[in-house]
């Protein structure tokens, strides 16, 4: 009795897997393999924390106008004063806040309807014909006119920028999730699950969803910066977000006339804006490889 | 082959007509119209109206649709309600302005990006490999619009030299021609590059671990030989895609770019017909850069196939 026990113990002993290493160790590991993700991902965490504690970190009522004109960086105001007086400081922060907020909630709703949309594509034959056709149309459109198309038409308030730009980047996944189902579909196991009885939504659920997560999370990590870029162009066109509240595309339109006397104004949301975008591309670049190794190095 | 091709030409009409449908019905559907941009102050509900029916706006927006959609197949797409001015003579005066400015900064990319990226994939690792794509990435994250603005005024003020403006044909005056091209091209470039760069170099380093090259190498050919007959010819046929899908992309993308150095090209011509409501132009411009979108596709899924030969489309 004893015996056998001591012996289980023992083949047990022999035969188990190496320790699994904690998750510490094995962040660390990835860490040291991704010396230039760790670097994004702190560019990142900054601007987490300037859309998530931006209103506590500004020093001054980010629209409160005051007499004291374009001045230079100071104890006062760190970043100077703009045109109408309004600490710069403040309005960097605020600005950079909408940028990041409209960029990454756009290309979340973009995302989830675009997998949405490509899954049941790429299962539902009739749909797809039409689907395809109608994405083909809307792809053959330069992307930035599409959405000033749209902005125009449905007004420039922070929400219809974000309804409009989730729609910009809704066809090319689209695309993408209905290929990568597509693949998916071909495996045994969708087939096992279809002789089964799996409905088709629990099979797009269950079976597929899963598989084209990396897919499109990768698509998702590289397409934020861009997004960042789409945004501050468009307020730097005016047709984005509109003053009194501030953007760092519209920052910089605006900065354009004192470039001469006052360069602080075009050099901080600049700086901002480039930071902000190739923190988050470090950090997608980083997040692809670990996802996605099949394209490593590519883009 | 064949009717490869021809099916995807048959798609074309299909595409067009579902944009400009598109476009005419969300114009058409939402409130405002090119009437309150052209009355501005003087508005008043009778004198919208008289201009409304002088304009032929007063029709509903299909049968408004279904009357620009017959004339059109006779060449004729309007004229805009701002200027009165038919839109196709329009497009035809402000194209060259925009494709000269497309096809130059493709070809400044790819001069530029092509050289970096192979450098960076035969020097994997190295010095030179490091920085290129540190630069690139660096480059990546600025807008494009930070660039031009910093081109346009930062040189005034540290130098003295105002970046030449003002549009002038290239058949009028070759070199002003250049020298206004010069500044918007170089930015428009830059910010394409990046991607170019680590393209060429990701399918350089593929191409470098074939066996043909290493049989290359292994005859006593010399280094630059082996890189440019044997690997760079090859990893550039997916590169040469990328760089035709990047015109057609490019060719309605120049908003910002003709916007800032107020070049009279078709980009800006949409734009102040988009915000002015001018919803004829909207819809032939729409039909018109979707046509050549199409159109570079297929070229460039042709070049493919013919850079290509594995390559068979059905």
């Amino acid at each position: 009795m004893t015996g056998s026990a001591a012996l289980a113990t023992n083949v047990e002993d022999t035969y188990a897997l190496p320790a699994r290493p904690s998750v510490w160790h094995r962040l660390g590991q990835t860490a040291r393999s991704q010396p230039v993700g760790v670097f994004g991902l702190f560019l990142t965490l900054v601007v987490v924390v300037i859309v998530i504690f931006g209103p506590y970190l500004a020093t001054h009522e980010p629209d409160a106008e005051t007499t004291n004109l374009l001045a230079s960086p100071s104890g006062e105001h760190w970043f100077g004063t703009d045109l109408k007086g309004r600490d710069y400081f403040s309005r960097t922060l605020a600005g950079g806040r909408i940028t990041v907020t409209i960029a990454v909630v756009s290309l979340a709703l973009g995302t989830a309807a675009g997998t949405l949309i490509g899954m049941v594509s790429a299962y539902v034959r009739f749909l797809d014909l039409l689907l395809q056709r109608l994405i083909d149309a809307i792809l053959a459109l330069p992307g930035l006119f599409l959405i000033l198309l749209f902005i125009t038409v449905f007004g420039k308030e922070v929400e219809i920028l974000i309804y409009v730009l989730a729609l910009s980047v809704t066809p090319p996944l689209v695309r993408i999730a209905r290929a990568a189902t597509l693949s998916t579909l071909t495996n045994p196991y969708v087939e096992a699950a279809e002789v089964v009885g799996a409905s088709w939504l629990r099979i797009l659920l269950r079976h597929v969803l899963p598989n084209i997560t990396p897919t499109v999370g990768t698509i998702f990590a590289v397409g934020v910066g861009n997004l960042m870029l789409v945004t501050g162009a468009l307020g730097f066109l005016g047709l984005g977000v509109q003053p009194p509240q501030s953007e760092w595309g519209q920052m910089v339109a605006d900065s354009r006339q004192y470039v001469a006397s006052a360069s602080h104004l075009f050099i901080y949301p600049a700086i901002g804006l480039a930071l902000a975008v190739l923190g988050v591309n470090l950090l997608g670049d980083a997040l692809r490889d670990l996802w996605d190794p099949r394209l490593r190095g590519t883009t | 082959m064949g009717t490869y091709i021809l099916r995807r030409l048959l798609l074309v009409p299909v595409t067009l007509f579902i944009l400009s449908f598109g476009t005419a019905m969300v114009m058409r559907l939402t409130p405002g119209d090119v009437v309150d941009y052209r009355l501005q102050n003087s508005y008043t509900p009778e004198r919208a109206e008289a201009l409304r029916e002088q304009l032929g706006l007063n029709k509903g927006p299909f049968e408004a649709y279904f009357d620009w959609i017959s004339n059109a197949f006779q060449g004729d797409f309007g004229s805009s309600f701002i200027s009165a001015t038919p839109i196709v003579d329009e497009i035809k005066r402000r194209f060259p302005v925009t494709i000269q400015l497309v096809v130059l900064t493709v070809l400044v990319q790819a001069i530029v990006a092509i050289p970096f990226g192979a450098l960076a994939a035969v020097r994997q690792n190295g010095l030179s490999d490091h920085s290129i794509r540190i630069i690139s990435v660096v480059v990546l994250a600025v807008p494009s619009f930070v660039v031009a603005v910093f081109a346009l005024k930062f040189p005034p003020i540290w130098w003295g030299w105002l970046p030449p403006l003002g549009y002038v044909p290239f058949l009028d005056d070759p070199l002003r021609n250049m020298q206004v091209y010069s500044i918007p091209v170089a930015v428009g470039a830059l910010g394409l590059m990046a991607t170019l760069i680590r393209l060429t170099r990701t399918e350089m380093l593929e191409v470098l671990r074939q066996d043909y090259v290493r049989t290359a190498r292994s005859k006593g050919l010399q280094q630059m030989t082996v890189v440019r007959r044997h690997a760079l010819r090859n990893a550039l046929i997916p590169v040469v895609t990328v760089l035709g899908l990047s015109f057609g992309g490019a060719l309605g993308g120049v908003v910002i770019i003709e916007q800032i150095f107020s070049l009279p090209g078709l980009g800006l011509y949409a734009l102040n017909a988009v915000r002015q409501e001018d919803y004829l132009v909207v819809q032939t411009f729409v039909v018109f850069s979707g046509f050549m979108f199409v159109m570079v596709n297929l070229a460039v899924d042709l070049v493919y196939a013919w850079l290509n030969p594995r390559i068979r489309y059905s």
